[in-house]
């Protein structure tokens, strides 16, 4: 056989299609893949910024109540200058949580607008895509980025506690639970590294060779 | 920006003037009913998110080509990594059924053949099958032109080699 008579045969095909689609059927998938996506978006940046939203507002109202003096005037209440910087240090460090959220979200925004001119162009974007979020996954990136959330809270509950009369030693239960918190969170951002990101990148490196030794002959 | 609803008319004007481009992908990547299935969706799903990117450069069945390829290369990784992972075949709302009345003996030996690249190889025999040119070919995959003919060639060569001895065996 000739190529030419593989081409008819390969032609027949548009004759008689292979498959029949369930075009309503397949709207509802893509539909339901596409709300699926943007809810796991609005839901991982929700979760974000409403926690920097709930312990910002609880500071701001400490704050506010200091001074003001209201808390002044309660019993058993006792703030001083040096808490209301801690707070203010807290609040920076969930702002520039909040933020550092919001410019990943603007990132990502631009890197879904970028067209690739080609296939090899396109397996290229998403290599450098995989080994920014693997280097994002190493403890000293992660910890820079899990460190300030974390000193904001630990730093209103010790002003709370504090303030409130408690003993200093009592905080040590909750700095044990946070700092679990951190162990489990960086933890499991690390695993995703072995277990989805290297496989994903070394596939798609297979892909690039694949396609460059086309390229060389 | 264009809103969904545009989206939604050009993705259904291209699986109406294009759905064998996307058949041809799916049966050359996946081998079973299930995974045809599920390749069908993926590919549809990148396809229907690549239209806002889409800018008229080139034509919609090469753009189609190149995201469906992708879409199945990436498809055939996961697949071997996530194995076990299928739903079972009763959970599932199918959009694609094989017309049985339609086989081909010669077609599944091409397509068996085609099987039997790498994806690559695959994806350069689908578009020159399929009639489109080495330039376009070269465009879409970021291949030199040259260098599409020269693997092309080796490949129809090699189908051709492959043809005749089975002709030969009397199959």
């Amino acid at each position: 056989m000739e190529f030419k008579d593989l081409k008819v045969i390969w032609d027949t095909q548009n004759e008689e299609p292979l498959f029949a689609v369930n075009q309503q059927g397949l709207k509802t998938v893509i539909d339901k893949k596409a709300k699926a996506y943007r809810k796991f978006i609005v839901w991982q940046e929700a979760q974000s910024y409403i926690s920097s939203a709930f312990v910002i507002g609880l500071i701001v109202l400490a704050l506010i109540g200091y001074f003001s003096g209201v808390l002044e005037r309660l019993e058993g209440v006792e703030m001083t200058a040096w808490d209301a910087t801690g707070l203010f240090v807290g609040m920076a460090c969930w702002a520039f949580f909040g933020v550092r959220v919001f410019m990943n979200r603007v990132s990502l925004r631009r890197r879904e607008r970028t067209v690739a001119k080609n296939l090899l162009e396109e397996i290229e974007q998403d290599i450098d895509e995989v080994e920014s979020e693997i280097a994002w996954r190493t403890l000293p990136v992660m910890l820079k980025a899990f460190i300030p959330p974390y000193t904001g809270v630990l730093l209103f509950t010790w002003v709370v506690f504090r303030a409130s009369g408690l003993p200093g030693w009592s905080i040590i239960p909750f700095c044990c639970v946070l700092m679990g918190g951190l162990i489990v969170e960086t933890s499991s951002q690390h695993k995703l590294v072995p277990g989805k990101l290297l496989p994903r990148k070394r596939e798609l490196e297979s892909l690039r060779r694949k396609l460059l030794e086309t390229r060389s002959g | 920006m264009m809103n969904e609803n545009e989206q939604m008319r050009i993705f259904d004007a291209w699986i109406t003037e294009h759905r064998g481009l996307f058949f041809k992908v799916v049966r050359s990547f996946a081998y079973n009913p299930h995974d045809q299935d599920d390749l069908f969706q993926e590919i549809s799903t990148q396809v229907f998110h690549s239209i806002r990117k889409f800018n008229g450069d080139s034509k919609a069945s090469t753009w189609i080509y190149r995201v469906a390829l992708y879409s199945a290369m990436r498809w055939s990784g996961k697949e071997r990594r996530h194995k076990k992972n299928h739903q079972s075949i009763e959970e599932r709302d199918y959009a694609l059924r094989q017309n049985d009345e339609n086989q081909n003996a010669q077609l599944d030996w091409l397509y068996e053949q085609i099987a039997k690249l790498n994806e690559v190889d695959r994806s350069l025999t689908l578009m020159m099958i399929d009639g489109h040119s080495y330039r376009e070919i070269s465009n879409a995959l970021g291949i030199s032109e040259s260098h599409v003919g020269v693997r092309l060639n080796r490949i129809k060569k090699r189908l051709t080699e492959q043809s005749r001895l089975i002709k030969a065996n009397g199959i």
